[in-house]
């Protein structure tokens, strides 16, 4: 392909996803027949996982290429190491600048202990490297997308606000600690290494870059969303609904919402479809909330890796303080907004 | 020559230790390419971004793929 190709390609995917995401909602009608879900159950086990996909492809496809195609050009465009260089500033703004860089400094989620490690090796200390280690997984544009797509977009809005708050509160709080006074003196004598005799890239370069970066960003989450969702689907069509009406709705329902994502840990992106097929068996708005800031901040695997770079007694810190996050999101949302 | 690789096993930096082994051996030239993958040890060396590479301990590329070529003309400034 000439590089003249890939750039319009990159470029033209972009427009085409978001035109493809916003007629229908412009137009006030879908492009596919809608799905009937209360219908699910009438299929055969087997055929299921594949009704379910193909009813959310037929509705969601403007968005998949819209998301990761938004996601190769930010990574390819996005000055991410003058960005993290602003999260080393002065205390209080650091704070705010790791939790608003953090959705998109992070398309990628194996960036995100290695910037995490930036910020305390720049001297900003424990506290911002928390807030950007839980905004990232939280709030980042990806979720949030999808969240406004599939779910609502109140709650997609709620769900970065509450976590953009959280996240700043959480890393206050733990800063204060004596754990992370330790941390922060053991990595403030590191000097963090600088790039030499890079070659600078001109826009056909990033272009170029952005459309890899797309590619690789779907192929890699795409087997484990098109697992997940095929998980879902038996899920919606299979859990009963007293169940859910028990467990997920009321005061204890946010409180378990926001708990039980904890242990259940869900791939990129799955956690938005389970919350929309258990919101249609009865889970209410504030638990879906509580879960959907829950379960990525205090994700098992996140909290190993980390692990790796300050001491357990952080680790769990953060954790349980998301969970509380998760958990007054939810209320403060049921009381304030109440529907989806 | 050591060429150093950072990554933490995601296919962006195993794409990179590919394309550093493949400039070493199209170049012929006796170097060694190590993949690190150990995070607290990327951090201790002040390395922030994923995958990175590290010629003779000078670090060259950070946050993005090099390619083939790219590493190659590196290799020799």
């Amino acid at each position: 392909m000439s590089r003249g190709l890939k750039t319009f390609s990159a470029w033209f995917l972009l427009l085409f996803g978001l035109l493809m995401l916003v007629y229908p909602k412009v137009a006030h009608h879908p492009l596919f027949p809608v799905f009937k879900y209360q219908t699910l159950r009438s299929y055969h086990p087997a055929l299921i996982p594949f009704v379910y996909i193909g009813s959310y492809l037929s509705r969601a496809w403007g968005a998949f290429i819209f998301a990761f195609m938004l996601g190769g050009i930010i990574a390819a465009f996005v000055p991410s190491r003058r960005m993290q260089a602003l999260l080393s500033g002065r205390r209080i703004r650091s704070y705010i600048f790791a939790a608003a860089f953090a959705p998109i400094l992070t398309v990628c989620s194996c960036a995100m202990i290695p910037i995490f490690g930036g910020i305390l090796i720049a001297g900003a200390g424990v506290g911002p490297a928390i807030s950007f280690l839980l905004m990232a997984p939280a709030a980042n544009f990806l979720a949030l997308i999808f969240t406004a797509e599939i779910i609502s977009w109140k709650l997609a809005v709620a769900r970065f606000l509450f976590s953009f708050i959280g996240a700043i509160f959480v890393g206050y709080i733990l800063d204060k600690t004596p754990w992370a006074k330790r941390e922060e003196e053991r990595y403030s004598r590191i000097k963090a290494a600088k790039v030499s005799g890079e070659i600078e890239l001109d826009f056909h370069m990033k272009s170029e870059e952005a459309l890899r970066e797309a590619w690789g960003l779907a192929s890699k989450a795409l087997p484990y969303l098109l697992l997940g969702v095929a998980a879902v689907s038996y899920v919606e069509a299979y859990l009963p609904k007293e169940v859910v009406a028990t467990y997920l709705t009321g005061l204890h329902g946010i409180v378990l919402g926001a708990a039980i994502g904890v242990p259940m840990y869900t791939p990129t992106l799955v956690e938005v479809f389970l919350v929309k097929a258990l919101i249609n068996l009865g889970m209410s708005p504030g638990s879906a909330l509580a879960f959907l800031i829950g379960a990525p901040m205090a994700s098992i695997p996140s909290m190993l890796g980390v692990s790796r770079i300050i001491n357990w007694r952080c680790v769990l810190n953060y954790a349980a303080l998301a969970v509380v996050v998760g958990i007054i999101a939810g209320f403060v949302y049921m009381i304030t907004v109440g529907t989806l | 020559m050591k060429i150093e690789v950072f990554g933490v096993g995601c296919p962006k930096c195993k794409k990179t230790e590919e394309n550093a082994k493949k400039a070493v051996k199209e170049l012929g030239i006796d170097a060694e390419v190590v993949h690190i993958y150990d995070q607290l040890q990327m951090i201790s060396r002040g390395i922030t971004a994923s995958p990175a590479l590290m010629i003779d301990g000078e670090l060259k590329v950070a946050g993005r793929v090099p390619t083939v070529e790219e590493i190659k003309k590196l290799i020799f400034t």
